[in-house]
């Protein structure tokens, strides 16, 4: 009587492993693709080219190690090119990814997998203590700087407070101690190798947010990708599926994406 | 040495311990206003609104902007993101070989940036540092750098 419908696409844990590094890599790709249309070649276009490369022949298996291993080298190439220039996205790719090659199946290297965790845990726990140390989420002034200058999706909260003059009232402080406070959660449960629904919840659903409000989806993308190594769940089809939106959302702009929406 | 390179967890935690030094090297200079909070790897990002320095090109004497090809002196001085970062003196002499046409002109470079003052919620120009060069003869030329001293102050220039 019941029509039990095929799991479309059942995949192995080891191929939900390998696509997670795979929307790694694009995320990687897609923040430095702008160096490809400079009508020079320099050692970061040729990098991005190579990873660009990399990428494409991931999706290969018999290429996959040199693919990882390409990929590798072009990240360094171009982190090495321009490392006091590079966004945090690049850093943060640098040290998760770079110490892949020392590792034939990755998936599979506890070692490895808790060192993902431990430094987007340290990453976590840092940039709340930034933004601690820089003052302006607890007086509220950024993100009242936002909501009055920023883009459509930085301006998410504005409606709480006067629209017509940039001033600070008592939303916007609760919002950035909020904003502090669950980076710091996330983090925390990061380095104490907390698992289970709730967890998950509050940490991609941080990811998602920020992505969101601070018109950059890309970063989040990354890790999002490298949250599904660590915690060795491997990322889904449709969470790839959805990656690649997103990625592509954040090239258009996440704000334009809204704005189209409405109108 | 070698003998704990072999073993990979070594390598892992070495390279985590590594990561949390540049953190806290980062964390302490952003602390002092010495470093661009948006650069560098130490995920200050989002804690000020986006305010990437610039560099100033003017004739020392009448004061007035130049044009200058700026982007190899920025490229060897690291961007200007550790703003405390004296120029050096080889991205001086490429900065001229860049430039023929300041060979023998006296300049100031004024390497400014936009500062988050929480109080106005506004963007404040900063003023960051500068370096006087000045030609003894048609080969060489002398400089003094002053980097982040007059910051302070909030010194600008017409």
């Amino acid at each position: 009587m019941f029509v039990t419908l095929p799991k479309v696409f059942p995949l192995s844990q080891v191929v939900k492993m390998k696509i997670a590094l795979w929307i790694a890599m694009l995320s990687v790709v897609f923040q430095m693709f702008d160096d490809l249309l400079i009508p020079v070649w320099n050692d970061e276009s040729i990098a991005v080219a190579v990873m660009t490369v990399a990428v494409v022949w991931f999706l290969f298996p018999p290429l996959q190690r040199t693919a990882v291993a390409l990929f590798v080298g072009g990240l360094l190439l171009a982190f090495f090119s321009g490392w006091y220039s590079e966004a945090n996205h690049t850093w943060l790719a640098v040290w998760t990814l770079a110490p892949i090659v020392l590792f034939a199946s990755w998936w599979k290297e506890h070692t490895y997998l808790d060192y993902i965790r431990l430094t987007l845990g340290v990453v976590m726990v840092v940039a709340a203590l930034q933004k601690v140390i820089a003052g302006t989420y607890f007086d509220g002034s950024y993100i009242a700087w936002l909501s009055y200058y920023g883009s459509i999706t930085e301006q998410t909260f504005s409606f709480l407070c006067d629209r017509s003059t940039v001033e600070v009232c008592g939303w916007f402080v609760a919002i950035g101690f909020v904003a502090v406070l669950w980076q710091l959660v996330v983090g925390i449960l990061l380095l104490g190798n907390y698992k289970g629904t709730l967890v998950y919840f509050i940490e991609f659903s941080f990811l998602l947010f920020v992505g969101y409000f601070a018109n950059e989806m890309n970063f989040q993308v990354l890790n999002i990708a490298l949250l599904c190594m660590a915690f060795r769940l491997g990322m889904p089809f449709w969470l790839a599926l959805l990656s690649i939106v997103l990625l592509g959302v954040d090239v258009i702009g996440v704000g334009t994406v809204v704005m189209m929406w409405y109108l | 040495m070698m003998h704990f390179l072999y073993n990979k967890k070594n390598i892992l935690t070495g390279l985590l311990l590594v990561h949390v030094a540049w953190l806290s090297f980062h964390m302490i200079i952003h602390a002092k206003d010495m470093v661009s909070p948006w650069r560098l790897g130490g995920y200050a990002m989002y804690t000020v609104p986006k305010n990437d320095s610039h560099l100033w090109v003017y004739n020392l004497v009448p004061s007035q902007p130049l044009p200058a090809y700026t982007w190899q002196l920025a490229h060897e001085n690291w961007g200007f993101n550790f703003y405390c970062k004296p120029i050096s003196a080889s991205s001086m002499q490429n900065f001229f070989a860049a430039n023929p046409h300041l060979v023998g002109v006296d300049l100031r470079l004024e390497l400014s940036t936009r500062q988050f003052n929480p109080e106005t919620v506004q963007l404040d120009p900063r003023f960051i540092g500068k370096t006087i060069v000045v030609w003894e003869d048609e080969t060489t030329f002398s400089y003094s750098r002053s980097m982040c001293d007059d910051r302070v102050k909030q010194v600008y220039f017409d």
